[in-house]
């Protein structure tokens, strides 16, 4: 009741000041161009551009994500001590099938500085590692998650991307900003979240997100169906298709030995 | 950006000369030496960013199209044994539903995977090295004296002889008892299904070795039964884990249908021994990436499930 009600009270004392919300709070506002990833049959990766105004001075974090789920792995390990195999299997539960955190070129030495709150305001890997699940019968857990991150890292679909958001001009109430998104090709089709930070003294002073649909479109979203929903026809055609591209290619190689 | 296409079923997105150009170069393989080439496409796929379970699956679909193109050029060159080759399939078909129990009861005990890898090693190693030593020594030999070789009447011939049921394989040049290709039929198929492999570089020594084949109607032959083989596996992947690529198989089978005429043009050029040679070279260097592999430290401790 209590809360509902200083809400209420910061709610109005915003509307009489005549601003979205006070200032000493900070204010975010932002949004992507393009609203939606259209993956067609030429995807190779694209941009989404985050742009809006934030405090004039905040900073602005952006945090690209997708959903969560459990990822189960394999674990390699030694056998006789000198072969390496893959022994045992591991399941890292509720962690983001995608994790990109961008932030300013002048941001990077503060968050450097300040691992700590960096990583209470729930930025970056180490953040992360606390959300997510390992299993406590797991010793090395830390180990693993390394190793996950690593996995990720080289497929583009975990970054902090320390050059990413630029600043435009100081306006009457705060600064103009701009983050590119850089969508890996690797990307699983789906619904990612876009959440846009304004971030001051070590905390976050304002926050927005947007939903950023990904979707096939286009041939990619025919074969997708077609092999998912009627897989046995599916097969059918993919093994005549390949035998008659076998065999035209056998008619067109005599054809030229005829002609010789 | 008109270079790259999209997978929709592997999720990202490739380039496509490079995808033609491997496809030329494992057609060219297959056409040369009568294998399917998935020992070098599948790692290969997977280390440009294609999930293993598709890239393995994709490719069986692409040599599909590779074998139809290769089983025709060796045709026309007369390399077909249908007979010989319709019998060691049937017992491949028997077999690798055998290896797939086998695989079961395996898995069940435990360290499955690190037997079926040194197995896969040693058997490699020794099959490759035997093929190396003994084209080698056949062209010295034959260099050294220009006579047929006598042949020596073997315990193996005797054996064979012995066996019921003998018929002649004409295109083969053989006699043999019917019982002999569909056992090594089994015997490879168990193999390849607990190797998760196509079977081809096994086949192939079998062929040229126990039952005594000659190398070119061995590598017409082999790629008959690859043909079928990967057909079932195409369909069966498809149907139960979706995982088959058709845009990825597509680009692949365009360069590999057009690499296996080249190659069987090449493969008649070259004599018996010298084709065994090169493939023995081939199967080393497969048992030493392979080797490597086991030894190298991995760069990334964990991998995602569900490849093989």
């Amino acid at each position: 009741m209590l809360k509902k009600t200083s809400i209420f009270l910061t709610l109005a004392c915003c509307l009489v000041l005549g601003q979205p919300f006070s200032s000493a709070a900070g204010y975010i506002e932002a949004h992507l161009t393009p609203a939606a990833v259209d993956i067609g049959a030429f995807f190779n990766g694209t941009k989404v551009y985050v742009s809006g105004d934030v405090s004039r001075d905040a900073e602005v974090v952006v945090r690209f994500s997708g959903i969560r789920q459990n990822v189960a792995l394999k674990k390699k390990g030694k056998v006789l001590g000198l072969l390496w195999m893959n022994l045992g299997s591991i399941t890292i539960h509720n962690v983001p099938n995608l994790y990109i955190v961008s932030i300013s070129k002048d941001f990077e030495p503060t968050a450097r500085r300040q691992p700590d709150k960096w990583e209470e305001m729930g930025f970056g890997f180490d953040a992360l590692k606390r959300e997510v699940d390992i299993g406590s019968a797991e010793a090395d857990s830390d180990a693993i998650f390394t190793e996950f991150l690593k996995l990720k890292e080289s497929e583009g679909l975990y970054a902090i991307e320390t050059d990413k958001v630029t600043y435009g001009e100081a306006k009457s109430r705060g600064k103009s900003f701009e983050a590119v998104l850089q969508i890996p090709p690797h990307l699983t089709p789906g619904k990612y979240s876009v959440e846009t930070f304004a971030v001051k003294d070590g905390t976050v002073s304002a926050k927005t997100t947007a939903e950023l649909q990904v979707r096939q479109v286009g041939l990619p979203a025919f074969i997708s169906r077609l092999a998912f929903n009627r897989g046995a026809l599916y097969g059918l055609l993919a093994t005549i298709i390949a035998i008659a591209a076998g065999l035209l290619m056998g008619v067109i190689f005599k054809g030229e030995k005829g002609a010789h | 950006m008109f270079w790259h296409l999209y997978l929709p079923i592997a999720g990202s997105s490739i380039n496509v000369i490079l995808i033609f150009s491997l496809g030329i170069l494992v057609g060219l393989l297959s056409g040369i030496f009568g294998v399917g080439g998935g020992f070098l496409m599948t790692p290969l796929l997977i280390m440009i960013g294609i999930p293993p379970t598709v890239a393995a699956a994709s490719d069986s679909n692409q040599i599909v199209g590779a074998s139809t193109s290769g089983t025709l050029a060796h045709y026309r060159l007369g390399n077909v044994d249908f007979k010989m080759g319709i019998l060691l399939l049937i017992g491949g078909v028997t077999g690798g539903t055998v290896g797939v129990q086998i695989i079961k009861i395996l898995r069940a005990v435990g360290n499955a995977d690190f037997l079926i890898q040194i197995t896969y090693v040693l058997m490699l190693g020794f099959v490759g090295s035997y093929m190396f030593l003994e084209s080698l020594h056949a062209l010295r030999k034959k260099e050294a004296a220009q006579e047929p070789p006598v042949v020596k009447e073997s315990r193996y011939a005797r054996l064979l002889g012995k066996l019921p049921w003998q018929t002649n394989f004409e295109t083969s040049g053989v006699r043999l008892s019917v019982l002999m290709p569909l056992g090594l039929g089994v015997f490879v198929g168990i193999l390849a299904a607990i190797m998760g492999v196509g079977g081809g570089f096994i086949m192939v020594p079998v062929m040229v070795y126990l039952l005594r084949m000659p190398m070119h109607v061995v590598v017409g032959t082999s790629l008959f039964q690859i043909l079928f083989t990967c057909i079932d596996v195409t369909i069966m992947q498809a149907y139960s884990n979706h995982t088959v690529d058709f845009v990825l198989a597509l680009i692949l089978l365009l360069g590999s249908t057009l690499g296996a005429q080249f190659g069987a043009k090449v493969s008649k050029k070259l004599g018996g021994d010298q084709l065994k040679i090169l493939l023995a070279s081939i199967v080393l260097l497969v048992m030493v990436k392979m080797l490597l592999s086991l030894l190298l430290t991995p760069d990334i401790m964990v991998a995602y499930k569900g490849g093989h």
